[in-house]
């Protein structure tokens, strides 16, 4: 099984769960099946919650045992019970990589430099929260689930759509097309 | 009186589906996920600042994450006049619905 494939698996997993309510909001990266590094975000780890607020180990277990091998999801779920918090801070647990692991898997992947830059030209009003959302979702869902190159190609697509959504407004004023807009009811 | 757009109704089903956790990945997700409807997060940040110019929605500023390179989400929520406006949306949509022939001229 290819690593977009359990990954896939771990999504259908999640919305199967309908705790989210919409999207796979857990997700696991295997860096290598040996050194399965399983990392979890605030909002996933929300999904593994029970109706009480408490860590549901079997909720986590079952998500686990569809990327990693057995061993390793006991080994996971014991460092997890006796270091997860449940706080908004990532809560690490995986067999080997460690924090080089998790650099890897955030970081190591950085989207395209020259869009980054380009998103810059987003008027400020939303523009931290708008490059946050865009990143949060290339690193947390098109990477893992399409890879490098198909996850570069869609941040492009939305640093391009972006700057066109944010850029009209402005293109429409200097044309004037806003009071013909106005004239014909729109 | 305003309306709802088509796309704009999409957003604001989004966000009362996601209750506290909407926030612009998540409505955009919602969106291309429930809906089945392509959707950019230029498009979706377009309509919450147009929902929120009108009333219809309001904001809060929320937690960063690493995942997002430090920068801190935008939480919406729907506002009373936002309920009000998708209700009317729906229920003209559901008026104009009903009655309404399928059939497809030959």
């Amino acid at each position: 099984m290819t690593l977009r494939d359990q990954i896939s698996r771990l999504f259908k997993w999640t919305k199967r769960d309908g705790r989210s309510g919409s999207y796979a909001a857990a997700y696991a990266v295997l860096k290598r099946y040996r050194k399965p590094l399983v990392y979890l975000d605030s909002t996933s780890f929300e999904m593994l919650l029970d109706e009480a607020g408490e860590i549901d180990v079997e909720k986590l277990r079952d998500a686990l045992r569809l990327v990693c091998p057995k061993g390793n999801v006991e080994r996971f779920v014991a460092n997890f019970q006796k270091h997860g918090t449940g706080e908004s801070d990532p809560i690490r647990g995986f067999v080997g990589g460690g924090s080089r692991a998790l650099k890897l898997t955030v970081e190591g992947t950085p989207p395209p430099r020259v869009a980054r830059f380009a998103l810059l030209l987003i008027p400020k009003k939303n523009r931290e929260h708008l490059i946050g959302d865009i990143e949060e979702e290339y690193r947390t869902v098109v990477l893992p689930e399409h890879g490098k190159a198909c996850a570069r190609f869609w941040y492009w697509e939305q640093t391009v759509l972006a700057l066109g959504f944010s850029v009209w407004p402005f293109v429409k004023r200097i044309l004037g097309l806003t009071a013909i807009w106005k004239l014909i009811g729109r | 009186m305003d309306y709802l757009g088509e796309f704009e109704l999409l957003v604001m089903l989004a966000v009362l589906r996601l209750g506290t956790n909407a926030y612009g990945m998540t409505i955009r997700r919602e969106i291309v996920d429930v809906a089945e409807r392509s959707a950019s997060l230029g498009a979706v940040y377009t309509t919450l600042e147009r929902l929120e110019d009108k009333g219809f929605l309001s904001s809060a500023i929320g937690e960063t994450t690493r995942e997002r390179g430090g920068r801190a989400k935008k939480y919406f929520k729907v506002s009373a006049s936002g309920a009000g406006a998708v209700k009317r949306s729906l229920k003209s949509t559901d008026a104009m619905l009903s009655g309404a022939a399928w059939g497809v001229a030959r």
